[in-house]
């Protein structure tokens, strides 16, 4: 009977595979980066000072008063910095990937349910290869771990290493023995600096090497094998370089009509450099090769051959270990590493050739690229090919070598031919146009600079053209031969190598079109240029006038935008008191953060200005909509803001996610803002005062200066147009006063005063 | 007088035009404020003591501001004051002359452009211009009336609490005089040719020269 089965069986597995792998084809193909879903877990929803209290009232009573000191020290900071990271836009809940981490988490624990019950697994949208634990059992996973590791089993060890770490609360402990470093506390007394970071490292290897010792031992209980854990240590070791290592082909960017000269590629890549097991004395962790020793020495040889490296599913894990990759691909374009983003696309698209997700992140990537090549800040976003080792070496130094024209015609050349397969996607049309304008307008001399014909027909045409009389091939003479030859090495050597790359392009009336208006204006304002100075200085009071009648207006009635409604995106409130060693105030932090909220909104009603909060303290659990809401937009402001720094300015990229924000909320206006209340430490009081005895008459100077505390206030408030990807309004200010409830009221209302009133 | 007035509601009513769209305080920009202007009594009595260091001379107003800019404001005062003169000073039997002023007056009011600084809140430099109505009653029970002008400079600074309520506290030079006319007011030659009312105006003239001022008043609209 049980073999009967075994076929339909078999037939509903693969049914099931295939349908599940051609699901997720689909899925990938059009692939949208990673959201949360469900109830918004209690861990977010519970405010830092809540969590404190919880902590600090559980610290032993036992403990020395030191030790509780800095442990109150440590529960304060930590529970406001876990919460600034659960709200950064990075961490994930009940997504794909959190769910099978969770799966893996319930098979590693299987036999211990009142443990599993404490700890909770997030997922953290960052490349880098690292997970962490805290001390109130919630565990964070990078996606660039799951990127890197190789089996289910290896993830799992890894998930037992940092409860481990959580079990033996092993960050809290470092931080009280930091403390007692810091302050020389008994062992520690009198030791130089030198001998304070031994200590404090050779601490932490100790927690280290007792969370891998420990974590095995969680792990030997679970029914994971433990022969991919060698792979562990491997992926330790090699963690800087991307998830594979492949040549990257010289001709994944050309085309018939365009090929980068030799130089644009290297012969040899730089080799990834071997395995050391050299211990580092300021790393916090014993070296890999130590690590990988003591852990293999425990296991034995072929000790667990009935266990399995996978107990969730290989389908799974492979499935969310995709992702993760697919996600990497947009980390780094959002984080402006856009060569990293290049490659991991790459690597990727070796599996799904034609999968648009991926083709456009690298579209992306070169338009980002070319902005900030043509801004002069290109080296704010390369990074030096020296540093790189493997076959991703050839993407840095590609890009090393190419000059701002030939980046930009690359980039607009790659994003043509991406918007020709993909004809409907606005992004693409969006990116094209931008490309083709500062292709022309930043680096087009005239419209020689490209070439509508192809090399050849262009050669043969100075061929015939140089030939005095049309002589049939055959029948010439030595001297005609020689004139032929040297005049087709002198095309090849003086034409640029990018003078052909839109050949097609150009056969498309509408690029045609679009690259003759942007040249007209180009040669419009070099007109300009060469004006007589009649004409120059005639031009240049008109535009004074009309400038200082600009400035009259806003300096009348502000910026005027005429906006109805802004969303404003988790307003800050840090306080700061400089003349103490913690400076930060996270208690007053978050109750005037709080309180401005409040303000926001009354002020907001005054000015009849519609606005949206959309904050960490004004979510409920089942606003998970807006988490997601909340989560992109401080990424895509973190990265507009990279940008406005290095003074480029970008246009949208997620034209499909800014579309439904905007239609959602009902505006394109997003407003990043917040205060800082910082009290200066006054110096030299004493000397002050004692020096105010010599001249009576600045005693109360004096006293004033030496009474009287001294504040300021920092305002910053961007306003951003979704749509275009750029600051409509920017009010940063330096107040010189106390942050006291009228300033920020009169601060606030002015802002909004100025986005909702009219010219 | 008249002339005056009417100059300043002209100039109230074209900046509330043309300046209409400016911020005040959250959309407030009219503000009624009461304010003391005070001054040790140090070598002179007040109205109704001898000179001493707890002994204040003081002017009392009331004035109505308009916010017309983000960092300007223009106001018109009323103030009223009253000391004494004390001519037989040492003399006994002697008691001091009742001198009263009352003054109308109108202001512009310059914020900092320090950031923060939005009227009508924060730090400003106030100058204005008024019209004294003075009087001295002598001894005798002889009374005189007699004008003076006066000039005002002054540094100050509003807080805003509760969003309606204005606190305001700096100091105020004045320079009043009676006429266009500098030696009328210097000493050298007095307008009048009686001694009470030329000495009650070199006493006005001290009298405002030098005072500290604490308000408080209410944003109306």
């Amino acid at each position: 009977m049980r073999y009967q089965y075994k076929p339909a069986l078999g037939s509903f597995i693969l049914f099931y595979l295939l349908s599940f792998s051609s699901f997720a084809q689909d899925t990938f193909n059009n692939y949208k980066p990673l959201q949360s879903s469900g109830q918004i877990p209690v861990d977010f929803l519970q405010l830092s000072s809540e969590k404190y209290t919880q902590e600090k009232n559980a610290i032993s009573k036992s403990d020395k008063a030191f030790d509780k000191r800095a442990k109150k020290d440590f529960f304060l900071e930590s529970s406001f910095l876990i919460r600034d990271l659960l709200y950064s836009g990075r961490v994930l809940f009940n997504d794909p990937v959190s769910v099978y981490i969770n799966q893996v988490a319930d098979q590693l624990l299987a036999g211990n349910p009142a443990l599993r019950g404490k700890i909770r697994f997030y997922v953290v949208k960052s490349p880098s290869v690292n997970a962490f634990a805290t001390n109130s059992g919630m565990i964070f996973i990078n996606l660039g771990l799951i990127s890197q590791t190789e089996t289910e089993s290896q993830l799992a060890f890894i998930l037992s290493h940092e409860i481990t770490h959580y079990l033996k609360k092993h960050v809290v402990s470092q931080y009280v023995e930091d403390k007692k470093i810091e302050k020389g506390k008994k062992l520690y007394r009198s030791l130089s600096s030198e001998d304070k970071l031994l200590s404090r490292t050779n601490y932490s290897k100790e927690l280290e090497t007792e969370a891998d010792l420990e974590g095995l031992s969680i792990f030997l209980q679970s029914n994971y094998s433990t022969r991919q854990l060698n792979g562990v240590f491997d992926m330790l070791q090699y963690a800087y370089l991307p998830f594979d290592d492949i040549p990257f082909k010289k001709s994944f960017f050309e085309s018939e009509h365009l090929q980068f000269p030799a130089t644009c590629f290297l012969d040899k890549v730089k080799a990834i450099a071997p395995p050391t097991d050299k211990d580092e004395t300021e790393s916090t962790h014993p070296s890999v090769e130590k690590r990988r020793a003591y852990i293999l020495s425990k296991i034995g040889k072929g000790a667990d051959t009935i266990k399995s490296d996978y107990l969730v599913s290989k389908a799974a894990f492979l499935q969310a270990r995709k992702i993760a990759r697919f996600e990497l691909s947009h980390l780094y374009l959002t984080s402006l590493r856009y060569e990293k983003a290049i490659y991991n696309s790459y690597l990727l698209l070796q599996e799904d050739p034609n999968n648009l997700y991926l083709q456009k992140n690298i579209a992306k990537a070169l338009y980002g690229l070319t902005k900030y090549a043509n801004e002069e800040a290109f080296n704010s976003v390369h990074e030096d090919e020296e540093r790189i080792e493997g076959h991703s070496q050839q993407v840095y130094h590609l890009f090393e070598r190419l000059k701002g024209k030939e980046l930009n015609a690359l980039a607009l050349k790659y994003s043509l031919d991406l918007k020709r397969k993909f004809p409907t996607d606005v992004a693409l049309a969006q990116l094209s146009d931008d490309l083709l304008k500062a292709l022309v307008v930043k680096h087009c001399k005239s419209e020689d600079d490209f070439s509508a014909k192809p090399l050849s027909e262009v050669r043969q045409g100075l061929i015939e053209a140089s030939l005095v009389d049309t002589t049939e091939a055959a029948q010439r003479n030595k001297y005609q031969k020689i004139a032929i030859d040297q005049l087709k090495t002198q095309t090849e050597e003086t034409e640029y190598f990018i003078k052909y790359a839109f050949v097609e392009d150009f056969k498309d009336e509408a690029f045609a079109k679009n690259f003759d208006k942007y040249l007209q204006e180009k040669q419009l304002s070099t007109q300009e240029r060469n004006e007589t100075k009649k004409q120059k200085r005639s031009r240049l009071r008109a535009e004074n006038k009309q400038k200082a009648r600009q400035e009259r207006i806003i300096s009348k009635k502000g910026a005027a935008l005429g906006i109805d409604k802004v969303v404003m995106i988790n307003p800050a409130y840090s306080k700061i008191d400089q003349r103490k060693a913690k400076s930060i105030r996270y208690l007053d932090s978050e109750s005037a953060e709080l309180k401005l909220n409040e303000q926001i909104q009354k002020n907001a009603q005054l000015a009849k200005l519609k606005v949206d909060i959309i904050s960490d303290n004004t979510l409920q659990s089942s606003d998970v909509n807006k988490f997601n809401d909340y989560a992109f937009l401080r990424t895509w402001i973190r990265e507009h803001i990279n940008h406005l720094d290095a003074s480029v300015t970008m246009g949208n990229l997620d034209v499909t996610s800014v579309q439904e924000l905007v239609a959602k909320y009902g505006t394109k206006y997003y407003c990043w803002t917040g205060f800082a209340s910082v009290r200066e430490k006054k110096r030299m009081k004493a000397a002050v005062f004692f020096g105010s005895l010599v001249f009576a008459p600045t005693i109360p100077y004096a006293l004033y200066y030496v009474t009287m505390p001294e504040y300021d206030t920092y305002y910053y408030s961007i306003v951003f147009d979704l749509t275009t990807g750029k600051p409509v309004f920017q009010d940063i200010q330096f107040i010189d006063k106390r942050n006291s409830r009228d300033v920020i009221n009169s601060t606030v209302y002015n802002t909004f005063y100025q986005l909702k009133n009219k010219r | 007088m008249r002339k005056e007035l009417y100059s300043f509601i002209g100039l109230l009513t074209l900046f509330t035009s043309v300046c209409a769209a400016q911020p005040g305080y959250q959309g407030k920009k009219l503000s009624i404020q009461g304010s003391m202007y005070f001054m040790p009594a140090l070598v002179n009595a007040n109205y109704s003591k001898k000179s001493g260091l707890l002994t204040f001379n003081t002017a009392s107003e009331a004035s109505l501001d308009y916010v017309v800019g983000k960092r300007n404001s223009l106001g018109m005062s009323y103030r009223h004051a009253r000391t004494s003169n004390l001519l037989g000073e040492g003399k006994e039997g002697v008691s001091p002359d009742k001198v009263f002023t009352n003054s109308v007056g109108i202001y512009y009011r310059l914020y900092r452009r320090d950031f923060g600084n939005i009227a009508p809140l924060g730090r400003y430099l106030q100058m204005g211009a008024g019209m004294m109505f003075n009087k001295v009653i002598e001894e005798s029970g002889t009374t005189t009336s007699f004008n003076m002008y006066s000039i005002r400079v002054g540094l100050g600074k509003n807080r805003v609490l509760f969003d309606r309520l204005l606190v305001s506290y700096g100091w105020e030079f004045a320079y009043s005089f009676t006429g266009f006319n500098a030696e009328g007011v210097l000493g050298a030659t007095y307008y009048y040719k009686d001694e009470a009312p030329s000495m009650a105006q070199y006493r006005l003239l001290r009298h405002s020269m030098l005072n500290l001022k604490v308000g408080i008043g209410f944003l109306a609209k």
